[in-house]
């Protein structure tokens, strides 16, 4: 090879330390902050999802006006989200039974997402009852940065990487 | 400088500082997780509480008496505490541990609220947590009316009302007097059922109460801040029954301002009281305070513990919508009770249901009376589970009687009727409040809704609670027993003593009522140690600490004995106490041995102190006490001749009677001692109703020395009634005996200055009636 052969090596090297150079300069900071601020996204989400759970079942009733507020709020940073309201009505006739069902023993009824939203479009409150119970779930609409990184990186895992979760609570009083 | 060797300065200072803002910024999301974390577990913690509270109130049948029910809060503050520990996950070596971060909770009751808050101990000097009095929703007029608000329409009024001038306590509901009548047969438009008689009774006795309230005592004519109390003046346009009223916004701004100033001056305290911990009252949204308005609440505080970056400051506050305190106007559910169907065949309804077309005999009940209540197993002798024959294991349970019956199911419901798929599951088509739908809702429903209110708020126990109670912070002290409950309006009198002997009692003492420090209207006697509050208005604190003394009494008890000193009557603490004792007369000697107790303790003599007997002189050691000295002298004369009812003075030229009011039995003798208070001559006879022939002989003695006395007293002791010998009479002065049916004497040269003992006998072998000495002088 000889000094050519030397010159070609440590250009070879000169680039490589530039491309590296540049992801560590640019991309790692980039992803490190988009996950940074994705944790942060979702932790908020999950802290409003939480008080307005706690508002809802300390309440005994889901009003309209706490919805919206809820919904301004989680949608309020960069991310959007979409959320499903689930109640579980408790239902103690003291003389049901089932096959595997004591007399006295509390049954629920499942009330989904449409028929919640439906109710309170119609009389602006849901009414709920102690013992029944609430599940909020939460999920992104739209693709972050940090999702696009690991999309990019990680192309087999498509888009399936969501920010989501979900808050649950006994109803704790009985609304009026 | 090549390009490399920037990349690697870039990098060092770069990557760190990215590392470090991710570290920040990860440890702020943990802050706000963890305050996710503890604001579920303190809701969910409040949750427990309260369920703990229902159902302890509901299972005692003693939860009425207050005592029980301050038992019932404490442990529902128990389960409130455990369940925080393992909801938030804190580890705590002792329970008690996780009190360092409730500065308080507050039980939201019918009239009033409870307190469970830190407390100071002047014993401890630590603030300990306790249940505090019960403070109620209450406010004072100018003229000392007392006005008790409560959760709904009734009052309770106390102070010098109407016509009379005496304290009186008065209690009821308030309605516009406009909306019913004096029989209570008619609310707000529509008649009421008068097949329900408590319904009707509740309308009945609200009419006259309110009456009173307006017409005779006058209230709303009274002042408060010199301006009259317009918002008590109940009618059309103030209707205590809508939450717009002027009476019901007064009433929330009692409340609220009774709960936040006891709750502030609490949190504060404590916060100055821990050093390295703040305590800040939360200010509580406009939601929470309309829960606590509404319905029997529980406000729980959690504050102090490290989260991050910060410390966590938040507060729970829950309704109990199951009380058996109160009657919640929303919360009712409606049976159609229709006969010709079975109770568990029938649905209840919440009252905007439109299920109600066809019903025929509409009632409301509160909705607890709708839920289960799970019932005790029973045990049999040995432990195990009672099972029936068919091998199902029984459970007891109360009946709408108060009777105890068996069953195999694990539950009783007090109403059997089935819950309606619409009401139970919120699909219910009328939204509107409750109070405004009553209101253009059809007779039917009106008249059920204000009927079936009436009837369970009738049936609702009030306690009119006029015992306060007496609580003393005492130290070095104890209180009067049995001194604990006083009497609403009335004074209250009470005693604080010394602990022991070597501490007394203050100079001063603080008394507290309803929690503020009383400035006058009580008086303290520090030498009694008596309290006298002249009247009542509260529950009471009495704080007193003890002072060490340096002065002691000293108390003698002695029998025939005097004490030389007149002025030794106090020994100073430390020093050393003499004293004398000396014989009362020379016929006493002073005792060999005597008593001395200091401080109630028996001293020993040669240790503690000194007794000589020849001079009579007490030392006693180091005083640390109150000293008792009892003493004995021993009389060598058995002093009969001094027996003082023996004894009558004779004065001057006044005759003097003698009257025996006791018999002479058969050849009984008597001595009788007489003081002459002059010198002269004088006439003795004995005079009687009946003859004294052959009865009586007298003999007049004059004693001028004790060896006479002696002498006189042995001629006494050796007559004997059995062996009547009346010859031992010798060496007196003069003697009589039947005379022409009359005994008297003369005797000449009587000194003032001498004794003279006159002594009858009986001569006969039977007893006699009554008789006279009569002592006249010449």
């Amino acid at each position: 090879m000889g000094e050519s052969g030397e010159a070609l090596g440590s250009s070879l090297i000169v680039v490589v330390v530039i491309i590296l150079g540049a992801i560590l300069m640019f991309v790692f900071p980039l992803v490190e902050i988009a996950k940074i601020h994705d944790n942060e996204s979702l932790a908020m989400a999950q802290k409003s999802t939480s008080e307005f759970v706690n508002l809802v079942v300390s309440k005994g009733k889901l009003t309209q006006t706490d919805y919206d507020a809820y919904v301004q709020k989680i949608n309020s940073g960069v991310n959007s989200y979409d959320i499903e309201i689930e109640i579980h009505i408790s239902d103690p006739n003291p003389g049901k039974k089932t096959q595997d069902q004591l007399s006295g023993d509390t049954s629920f009824y499942t009330v989904y997402d449409s028929q919640v939203k439906q109710e309170l479009e119609s009389h602006q409150q849901f009414n709920l009852k102690e013992n029944d119970y609430i599940i909020v779930y939460y999920k992104n609409t739209n693709t972050t940065m940090y999702q696009s990184f690991l999309n990019v990186l990680y192309k087999i895992t498509g888009n399936s990487s969501y920010l989501s979760g979900q808050v649950s609570s006994p109803v704790m009083t009985t609304g009026m | 400088m090549k390009l490399q060797n920037f990349i690697l300065i870039f990098l060092i200072v770069i990557i760190p500082v990215i590392l470090l803002v991710s570290l920040n910024i990860d440890v702020g999301l943990e802050t706000v997780k963890y305050q996710t974390f503890y604001d579920n577990g303190l809701l969910a913690a409040t949750h427990d509480a309260i369920l703990a509270f229902e159902t302890n109130m509901q299972n005692d049948e003693y939860s009425g008496n207050p005592e029980r029910k301050r038992e019932i809060l404490k442990a529902s503050v128990k389960m409130f505490e455990k369940s925080l520990v393992n909801t938030c996950g804190i580890s705590a070596y002792n329970i008690n541990e996780i009190e360092e971060y409730i500065p308080a909770i507050v039980f939201g009751m019918y009239d009033g609220f409870y307190m469970y808050a830190p407390t100071y101990n002047s014993k401890t000097d630590k603030y300990e947590h306790d249940l505090k009095n019960y403070v109620y929703y209450s406010e004072k007029l100018d003229d000392g009316t007392i006005i008790r608000y409560s959760l709904d329409n009734y009052v309770v009024v106390s102070g010098k009302l109407g016509n009379s001038n005496e304290y009186l306590i008065k209690d009821g509901y308030l309605l516009d007097l406009s909306d019913t009548n004096k029989n209570g047969t008619k609310y707000k438009g529509i008649d009421i059922d008068t097949n329900d008689e408590d319904a009707v009774k509740y309308y009945k006795d609200a009419y006259y109460f309110t009456d009173w309230f307006l017409n005779t005592a006058e209230i709303p004519k009274k002042k408060k801040n010199l301006q009259e109390c317009t918002y008590l003046n109940i009618s059309d346009s103030n209707d205590p029954e809508d939450e717009d009223s002027d009476f019901v916004k007064h009433k929330r701004e009692v409340i609220r301002a009774k709960l936040e100033s006891v709750l502030n001056s609490t949190i504060t305290a404590y916060s100055k009281r821990t050093f390295g911990k703040t305590y800040k009252m939360p200010k509580l949204s406009e939601e929470d305070w309309a829960k606590i308005y509404s319905n029997i609440s529980m406000i729980t505080f959690f504050q102090g513990k490290k989260i991050g970056l910060t410390k966590y400051n938040g507060y729970a506050v829950l309704n109990s919508t199951n009380s058996n305190e109160y009657v919640n106007p929303n919360l009712m559910y409606f049976v159609d009770e229709d006969e010709s169907i079975d109770e568990d065949k029938r649905y209840y309804h919440d009252i905007r249901c439109s299920e109600y077309s066809n019903a025929s005999n509409l009632k409301g009940y509160r909705i607890g009376d709708f839920q289960k209540i799970k019932l005790q197993m029973i045990l049999d002798e040995h432990g195990n589970p009672k099972k029936n024959p068919a091998g199902k294991i029984l459970y007891q349970y109360k009946d709408e009687n108060g009777l105890m019956n068996e069953t195999t199911s694990q539950y009783w419901f007090k109403h059997q009727e089935l819950t309606c798929y619409k009401c139970i599951n919120g699909q219910l088509s009328n939204k509107t409040a409750i109070y405004e739908y009553i209101k253009t809702a059809d007779v039917k429903i009106k008249t059920a809704y204000w009927t079936s209110l009436a009837r369970e708020r009738y049936n609702t126990e009030k306690v009119i609670d006029t015992q306060c109670v007496v609580t003393y912070k005492l130290d070095g002290l104890n209180p009067e027993p049995g001194r604990d409950i006083a009497e609403y309006g009335e004074p209250f009198t009470t005693r604080i003593n010394p602990e022991n002997s070597s501490v007394t009692r203050p100079d001063s003492v603080t008394v507290k009522m309803n929690g503020e420090e009383l400035s006058g209207g009580y008086k303290y006697d520090k030498t009694t140690g008596e309290i006298t509050i002249y009247e009542v208005r509260g529950d009471i604190i009495i704080i007193a600490s003890s002072r060490e003394r340096t002065e002691f009494n000293v108390n003698y008890s002695l029998n025939n004995l005097l004490k030389a000193e007149e002025n030794k009557n106090t020994a100073t603490k430390g020093q050393i106490f003499e004293t004398h004792i000396y014989p009362i007369n020379d016929r006493v000697i002073k005792p060999e041995t005597i008593e001395v107790k200091m401080g109630g303790i028996k001293l020993i003599r040669g240790n503690d102190y000194l007794y000589t007997q020849s001079d009579g002189k007490i030392t006693i050691f180091n005083v640390n006490g109150d000293i008792e000295i009892t003493a004995e002298g021993e009389s060598y004369t058995d002093g009969k001749l001094d027996n003082p009812d023996a004894g009558t003075t004779v004065e001057g030229n006044r005759e003097s009677v003698i009257k025996y009011s006791d018999w002479f039995w058969a050849y009984e003798l008597k001595v009788i001692k007489i003081k002459f208070t002059e010198d002269g001559k004088y006439h003795i006879h004995l005079d009687s109703g009946v003859a004294l022939a052959d009865r009586f002989t007298m003999w007049l003695y004059e004693i001028s020395n004790i060896e006479e006395k002696d002498k006189l007293n042995k001629i006494i002791d050796s007559y004997s009634k059995q062996e009547n010998n009346p010859s031992v009479f010798t060496g007196y002065i003069n003697t009589a005996t039947n005379n022409k049916n009359k005994v008297d004497m003369t005797q000449d040269n009587i000194s003032k200055d001498k004794e003279y003992y006159l002594i009858i006998r009986n001569n006969e072998n039977r007893p006699t009636g009554v008789i006279n000495i009569v002592i006249k002088k010449q």
